[in-house]
């Protein structure tokens, strides 16, 4: 077990490391640079800008310098816990995220709990009432969650929300909240707004999670333990419970990580069309303008999260399933 | 036999229900468990020996519906059967029979527990549901019961996983589970055929010491005739669904009168047999489907007896030979010299 646990410690550092290359290089990767874009912008406005000045501006950002000395410098810092300096909002990264991270963090847990809130009752009705006229209605409910893009879908609620509730649907606070500091009615204004982006960024998600516990409870529904137990007298729903369902959690379990992930690469897109105040629109803004410590970090932090979704499904998992935890027959 | 059976099958058929259509899978069954009795139900391959027995628990799934016939079930021998067939597959009545007076082992040990549950917590389970035992005063029951069917070392075995268990400490787990409430009867499903040889014998061994402390009755469901010699005190042929002949073993070993029964014996492999060198007879053709269900009797396409215009256009009744001797066919070896009526 615990050996098992070092295991997928190390894997996570390996994974983040790797991500942080591949992350570093993709942004360098567009042609130009933060000082091309920044000066095509400029002269767009009637600035004149001399050859020299690019040159000193290259140089006083690091530019001028070889790819790989740039990355060391800012893995460098990083683990020093410096995320570097943002050229487009001219403060430390650190400062720029600390106000949009944790609304990234509340949307993308609160999706989570959503999905799995639905996913795994609605499932279990589906397996159990198979081709019931409920099944059939989740199933064809499920199949227009996962086609419609997400982006229609935030429009749709967004007219819908706006149609029943009245003025203020898009972001996540109504007007007078939004600069004001931290306080339960401006919480309760969240929870207002919050579910337009949580059900945008969330159905496709639980529609297939919904569909994987579904087939996965009707594959175990057959199985010889349930009919043992059955012929043991325990209650249809006591059984169903502690036998068939507990199986059918651990695929729900292992892509916990997966969903995580599915959910994170799909809110910067909706983040923008809800325009959130989260780091949605602002990782596509650091992306446009190439201001490479911003994304970086961003991206960064992203996978992070999912490299951490992902190893606590593995915990889950161990602690779920015996057959992981404790080796065969020896 | 004065002893009233503790189970008595009447009639029971059981059929495949396709939209609004039936096809027969089990027509007629009688079948009498006596107390302390071990019954062999012995049959090819789909014959409908698991049908019968899921049927007795009403766990049968929703396409398959019994449609005639009664399960009486006497277990305190009281005269007062109640009718399992007539009871609700998921109502109380028939989960307090379940596991505590009537319980169940399957083929294969490897599924029959959930692994992700110890073995211990599940057999504790159905203790605890029967009998308002505490958790502890189960626990120690189930250790006492593991080292009955021979589990070594049951004080740690209780707590573990059945993944770390073999198939065949698995299959005695099962027998322990099975016998946790004292059930008056026990159906045991195959409960050899997914092991290895060894392990076949010593799982039957359990089973005939557990029968004799507890004396439990069992009905002991298996294709191989030389293990119902070794476990039964009776016999019941199946064939596509029908009891064809039932008896004491003697009876059938000794003296089988059905056609059927007769080519079945032929072809077990005996001692002697390997010595004379002489060739195991298979029974020629093969069981026709459910859907192709021969007119008369089911057996009369591979049957060497068979007599047209009667056995091809008549299901043959059921003729009693001795006290306990039943057998349904028309064809009659020795004709009816020592009938016998009771
Ligand atoms: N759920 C089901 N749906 C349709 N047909 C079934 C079902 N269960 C059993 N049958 C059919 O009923 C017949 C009897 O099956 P059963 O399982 O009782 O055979 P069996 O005598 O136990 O055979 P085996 O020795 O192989 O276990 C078979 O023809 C089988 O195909
Ligand atoms: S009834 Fe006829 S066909 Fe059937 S077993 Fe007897 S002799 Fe053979
Ligand atoms: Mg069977």
């Amino acid at each position: 077990m615990l050996h098992l646990l070092l295991r997928r410690i190390a894997a996570s550092i390996v994974t983040l490391t790797l991500i942080s290359v591949v992350a570093f290089f993709l942004i360098e990767l567009p042609p130009g640079d933060f000082v091309d874009s920044y000066v095509s912008k400029k002269t767009q406005g009637g600035d004149i800008i001399t050859q020299e000045e690019i040159s000193e501006m290259r140089s006083r950002l690091g530019l001028d310098r070889p790819v790989y000395v740039r990355y060391f410098k800012w893995v460098g810092n990083l683990v020093r816990g410096d995320f570097g300096f943002s050229w487009e909002y001219r403060r430390p990264v650190s400062d720029v995220l600390a106000e949009r991270l944790p609304l990234t963090f509340i949307l993308a847990f609160t999706t989570l709990i959503f999905t799995y809130m639905i996913a795994v009752p609605m499932g279990i009705f589906s397996a159990v009432r198979q081709y019931s006229l409920g099944d059939h209605a989740i199933t064809i409910l499920g199949y227009v969650g996962l086609a419609l893009p997400q982006f229609v879908f935030a429009l749709i609620l967004m007219y819908l929300g706006h149609l029943w509730f009245g003025a203020s649907v898009g972001g996540l606070f109504s007007p007078e909240f939004e600069d004001a500091p931290w306080s339960v009615a401006k919480g309760l204004d969240m929870l207002a707004h919050i579910w337009i982006p949580v059900i945008v960024l969330g159905t496709a998600g639980t529609a297939f999670q919904l569909r994987t516990m579904r087939a996965v409870l009707l594959d175990e529904l057959n199985k010889m333990y349930v009919i043992a137990a059955r012929a043991s007298g325990l209650s249809e729903f006591r059984l169903l419970m502690k036998y068939p369902v507990r199986m059918a959690l651990n695929p729900i379990i292992a892509t916990l990580g997966w969903e995580l992930s599915h959910i994170i690469s799909g809110a910067p897109i909706v983040g923008l069309v809800l325009s959130l105040p989260d780091t949605g629109p602002l990782f596509i803004n650091s992306l446009l303008n190439q201001d490479m410590y911003l994304a970086g970090t961003m991206i960064l932090i992203y996978c992070a999260l999912v490299v951490i979704g992902t190893f606590l499904s593995d915990i889950l998992l161990m602690i779920m399933d015996p057959r992981i935890r404790i080796g065969g027959v020896s | 036999m004065n002893v009233k059976p503790i189970l008595s099958l009447k009639e029971l058929s059981v059929s495949l229900k396709i939209d609004d259509n039936y096809v027969s899978v089990t027509e007629d069954v009688n079948l009498d468990i006596h107390p302390g009795r071990v019954m062999a139900l012995v049959g090819e391959s789909g014959c409908g020996k698991s049908v019968t027995a899921s049927a007795l628990l009403r766990l049968l799934p929703k396409e398959l519906v019994i449609v005639n016939g009664e399960i009486l079930f006497d277990a305190q021998n009281s005269g007062t059967p109640i009718d399992i067939a007539s009871l609700s597959p998921k109502g109380r009545e028939i989960r307090n029979i379940r596991g505590n007076e009537i319980a169940m082992i399957f083929q294969e040990p490897m599924s029959s527990f959930s692994p992700l549950h110890t073995i211990g917590n599940q057999i504790e389970e159905v203790i605890r549901l029967h009998k308002n035992s505490s958790t502890n005063d189960a626990r120690s029951i189930v250790v006492g019961l593991l080292k009955k069917v021979g589990i070594g070392n049951p004080e740690k075995a209780v707590d573990r996983y059945p993944h770390t268990f073999s198939g065949g400490m698995r299959q005695r787990a099962m027998i322990a589970r099975a016998l946790s409430c004292d059930p008056a009867l026990l159906i045991a499903d195959e409960p050899t055929t997914a092991l290895d040889v060894t392990i076949q014998a010593q799982i039957l061994n359990v089973m005939k010491e557990m029968q004799s402390e507890y004396g439990t009755a069992i009905l002991f469901i298996t294709h191989n005739l030389g293990v119902v010699a070794q476990m039964a005190h009776d016999v019941a042929i199946m064939y596509m669904g029908r009891i064809i002949e039932r008896g004491s073993v003697t009876e059938i070993m000794k003296n089988p009168q059905h056609p059927y029964t007769i080519n079945l014996l032929r072809a077990v492999p005996r001692l002697g047999d390997l010595e004379a060198q002489k060739r195991l007879e298979p029974i020629k053709g093969s069981v026709p489907s459910l859907f192709e269900r021969p007119d008369g009797c089911a057996f009369s396409p591979r049957c060497e007896k068979s007599m047209t215009g009667q056995c091809d256009r008549q299901i043959p009744p059921q003729r009693q030979l001795s006290e306990t001797h039943f057998v349904s066919c028309f064809w009659n070896s020795q004709k009816p010299t020592e009938d016998y009526v009771s």
